[in-house]
């Protein structure tokens, strides 16, 4: 029961905070009639999507969840792209037009979110048997959610939204917030970046083959052809990368040139220095206005960048396995596959071997060459403090493993040679399909290595 | 007026972006199904909507290149309203003669007398930096209709070729002369990725009479058709001796990169001979590691599959007993798939792509290249001023009210 009153009082949170942003927006606040478009997408949003979520005859009949996602996903981008049609628009858009189109903001700020919100409740309640009750706290924590938008009302009217927003950054700062919330967690409902890019990077590599097969320069596994290294870096997943920053950076950038192009105020009609000074800190205090929303979107999409690319090449840092030695001889022996994991999966392998109260961590790697790195899980060089000893060691990303204190990659192959950021090699040995590691190697190594502690990093 | 508000909105940039919207939404579509790049490509270049929508997008750009070419060079006389609608603008009054000779004074200093015309005064800066972007559409334009020609009319053949060989291809006698492969004696694949790249491929033919070297790169024209390798593999010569049976040929091994199997059906029987390139040695130890293949006179390992699996591992000029089976192998040589197209297109495509893309390039000159213009009209004694500038608005405005303030002031001539 307490899982649909926290989900539904996230989602109308989130949604509380962009309707806020709509509905004290002067031209809508003094308007009455804007106000009523406004509440009545909002509130048609929530009962539609409610309805299609949670009445279980008409959720089955309906799509699933992936391509309420992928619509969720269209509509965001659309109301994000809209910023700059508003920006270039030259004509002035009659009031019926604004309302209808604040109807339909206010119908997409909540439609998907809602539709999401009735699935898991009736999901919830059909599972515990109360459904009911589960509903009875989806709606209180409904009702809590918009609760802030009744109390704070006077303090938000008080807020100067007619100098912190034109229509253009209000809409772009919309879209970067929905972009940023996602949508229910719970099911599945990701941000726009990870589908985006995919989608971009899907997109561009098969245009780059149908390009390639019109100028007749089709690809060959071993003949070289003519620019074929132009059209692999054209459909990589850098330019999908560079598309999908350049999709979400438009918005924000149009916007502040159109701000920052005003020409500074004429002064030459005003002799007093006081009244000239007072009105170039005027101008650069609406300015700075004007500016935030179009930063504040910046900073969002910028994490959420971070976020997308850190998900799509995430840092592989396995848990170590505890081993022992043989039963009668002195040394570690890791089956190649075996129960300790299998090392033709290309991944980093980590194991401890606890001496006393000492732990021994190493790592074992399949290179690409098919033969086998181990070395000590630590650094010869980055020596992080004691408070931040969770940044020894290394983790994998793609084909590299990189140290955690300081970020260096370093290629799989090369493990085993000593030097540099490189880990402290072991001596092993490969024989029967498994490693062999004798504890005088692996305890003489590790003891080296904590010689070499006093000498600090080289950060 | 109807033809009026037709060109308006066929050259309209408002038209352009609900173009590309409708492609982007035909993709989003296609999106649900599953290859979504194949359908959308069928429906934009073969379905009639799509065409149209193809159609309408040509005749868009073309619209829109000649209305900024026409508005470009040829100017409409200046008026008020043309003034009041530029980016910053003034109306000042000259009410006696000695203000009308001040504004002249400086008029003088701001334009030349080609500037002046009839109605008033315009002098524009950077009048041709629609070059550019007039390149970029007009690349595109030719690329788009190529490819909707292209797809209609373009027909491709292709065959294995080996030397001597002469066949009739997509109407024309081809006879290979040579074929030159560079193949390593000594190729080390490291890892299990292919690292196998094969430069210096070609082919002389003769095309009915008329000699040219193909390649795997750009495709040759001979003869109005176009010739290119799209493949390189041995061709094997081999004698199959069996229990009262006796096979010869020459077999197409499709075996590299090495690594890849080659299966070559025997006529009786239903006996297959599956080949694959024997590396010549394993180098395990030392900084460079892998497998070491002799792709001049390669060695393979051999399996022959009847009812019974036996392998052995032959070379060139040797021959090998596989059970009942037995295997003598000849000098192999390479064979090429050389691609025939006919496609009257084609040569657009390439000139539409190099347009665009300079077009593109050139595009980089529109950070310092724009278009900058000062009109003036002077009526019933007074002097209406404006500017306008294609992009940095905020300098071109900033600008205009220094030259204002210089208008204003005591120290003009």
């Amino acid at each position: 029961m307490s899982d649909s009153f926290l989900i539904a009082l996230r989602e109308a949170l989130q949604c509380s905070l962009l309707l806020a942003l709509v509905l004290w927006y002067p031209p809508v606040r003094d308007s009455p009639r804007y106000r009523r478009s406004v509440a009545g997408g909002v509130t048609a949003g929530f009962l539609l999507g409610l309805l299609l979520g949670a009445v279980p005859a008409i959720a089955e009949a309906l799509p699933g969840n992936e391509v309420w996602n992928f619509w969720r996903h269209v509509a965001e981008a659309a109301v994000f792209s809209a910023s700059v049609v508003v920006l270039v628009r030259k004509r002035a858009v009659p009031p019926p037009v604004t309302a209808w189109a604040l109807g339909v903001l206010g119908f997409l700020l909540f439609f998907f979110e809602s539709r999401s919100i009735g699935f898991i409740v009736h999901d919830l309640g059909s599972l515990t048997g109360r459904v009911l009750p589960v509903f009875a706290a989806a709606f209180a924590g409904l009702a809590l959610g918009f609760l802030p938008l009744l109390l704070a009302r006077n303090i938000l009217a008080r807020l100067p939204f007619e100098r912190t927003f034109t229509p253009a950054s209000l809409l772009m700062i919309i879209g970067a917030l929905q972009f940023a919330f996602g949508g229910v967690g719970e099911l599945g409902g990701e941000n726009i970046m990870v589908p985006l890019q995919k989608g971009l990077l899907l997109f561009i590599s098969e245009a780059m083959k149908s390009v390639q097969a019109a100028l007749l320069i089709t690809e060959h596994p071993f003949l070289p052809v003519t620019l074929s290294g132009l059209a692999q870096y054209l459909a990589s997943d850098r330019i999908a990368l560079s598309i999908t920053v350049l999709f979400l950076m438009v918005p924000p950038v149009l916007i502040l040139i159109s701000l920052f192009s005003r020409p500074d105020p004429r002064l030459s009609g005003v002799t007093l220095s006081a009244h000239r000074r007072q009105q170039i800190a005027s101008f650069r205090q609406d300015l700075s206005y004007l500016a935030m929303p179009v930063l504040t979107a910046f900073v969002v999409l910028v994490v959420l960048i971070h976020a997308v690319t850190v998900s799509l090449n995430p840092l592989f840092d396995p848990e170590p396995i505890p081993v022992r030695e043989d039963e009668g001889t002195e040394a570690i022996r890791i089956p190649v596959a075996g129960p300790l994991g299998d090392l033709g999966d290309r991944k980093l392998h980590k194991f401890v071997y606890y001496r006393g109260a000492q732990k021994v961590l190493f790592l074992l790697v399949l290179k690409a060459d098919g033969t086998v790195g181990v070395a000590l899980d630590q650094c010869e060089v980055c020596r992080p403090a004691e408070w931040n000893k969770d940044a020894q060691g290394y983790a994998q990303r793609g084909a590299n493993l990189v140290c955690k204190y300081c970020m260096t990659p370093i290629a799989a192959h090369t493990v085993n040679t000593p030097g540099g950021c490189n880990p402290i090699p072991v001596t092993f040995r490969v024989a029967d399909g498994a490693v062999t590691i004798s504890l005088e190697d692996l305890i003489g190594t590790f003891t080296k290595a904590q010689e070499l502690g006093g000498k600090g990093s080289h950060l | 007026m109807i033809p009026r508000m037709f060109l308006r909105g066929i050259s309209s940039w408002w038209l352009t972006s609900a173009l590309a919207l409708c492609f982007v939404a035909a993709y989003l579509a296609f999106s649900f199904g599953r290859n979504p790049y194949p359908a959308w490509t069928a429906y934009v270049l073969h379905a009639p909507a799509g065409i149209v929508l193809v159609l309408v997008l040509i005749v868009n750009l073309i619209a829109a290149s000649v209305r900024i070419i026409a508005r470009r060079l040829r100017p409409g006389p200046v008026s008020i309203d043309d003034i009041r609608s530029m980016d910053i603008h003034e109306v000042i009054p000259l009410p006696d003669e000695a203000s009308r000779a001040k504004a002249a004074a400086w008029l003088r200093e701001k334009v030349s007398p080609r500037d002046i015309g009839d109605g008033g005064i315009r002098r524009v800066t950077g009048r041709f930096s629609f070059l550019p972007g007039t390149l970029f559409r007009l690349g595109f334009i030719i690329t788009l209709g190529a490819v909707m020609i292209s797809v209609q009319a373009r027909t491709t053949s292709d065959a294995v070729l080996h030397e001597g060989d002469r066949r009739d291809l997509a109407g024309e006698t081809l006879t290979v002369s040579a074929i030159r492969a560079n193949l390593p004696r000594d190729f080390l694949q490291v890892g299990e990725e292919s690292l196998f790249l094969l430069g210096g491929v070609n082919a002389a033919l003769e095309v009915s009479g008329k000699a040219s070297v193909i390649t795997p790169g750009f495709p040759s024209r001979i003869r109005g058709r176009y010739y290119r390798i799209v493949h390189l593999g041995y061709a094997q010569p081999l004698t199959v001796t069996g229990p009262g049976t006796r096979w010869e040929g020459t077999a197409d091994l499709d075996v590299l990169p090495p690594g890849k199997t080659a299966m070559v059906p025997l006529p009786a029987g239903g006996t297959s001979l599956t080949f694959v390139l024997e590396p010549e040695r394993t180098i395990t130890k030392g900084l460079v590691k892998g497998r070491e293949y002799d792709l001049v006179t390669p060695q393979y390992r051999l399996v022959a599959r009847n009812g019974v699996t036996r392998d052995a591992v032959i070379r060139p000029g040797s021959r090998a007993a596989l059970g009942p089976l037995e295997v003598a192998l000849g000098t192999p040589s390479p064979f090429v798939r050389v691609q025939v197209v006919v496609d009257p297109a084609l040569p657009w495509i390439y000139a539409g792509a190099v347009l665009t893309l300079a077009g593109m390039l050139f595009m980089i000159s529109r950070f310092f290249w724009y278009e900058r213009e000062l009109s003036a009209v002077m009526q019933s004694g007074t002097l209406y001023i404006g500017y306008r500038a294609e992009f940095y608005k905020r300098w071109g405005m900033e600008t205009f009210l220094r030259w204002r303030d210089e208008l204003d002031g005591p120290n003009l001539p």
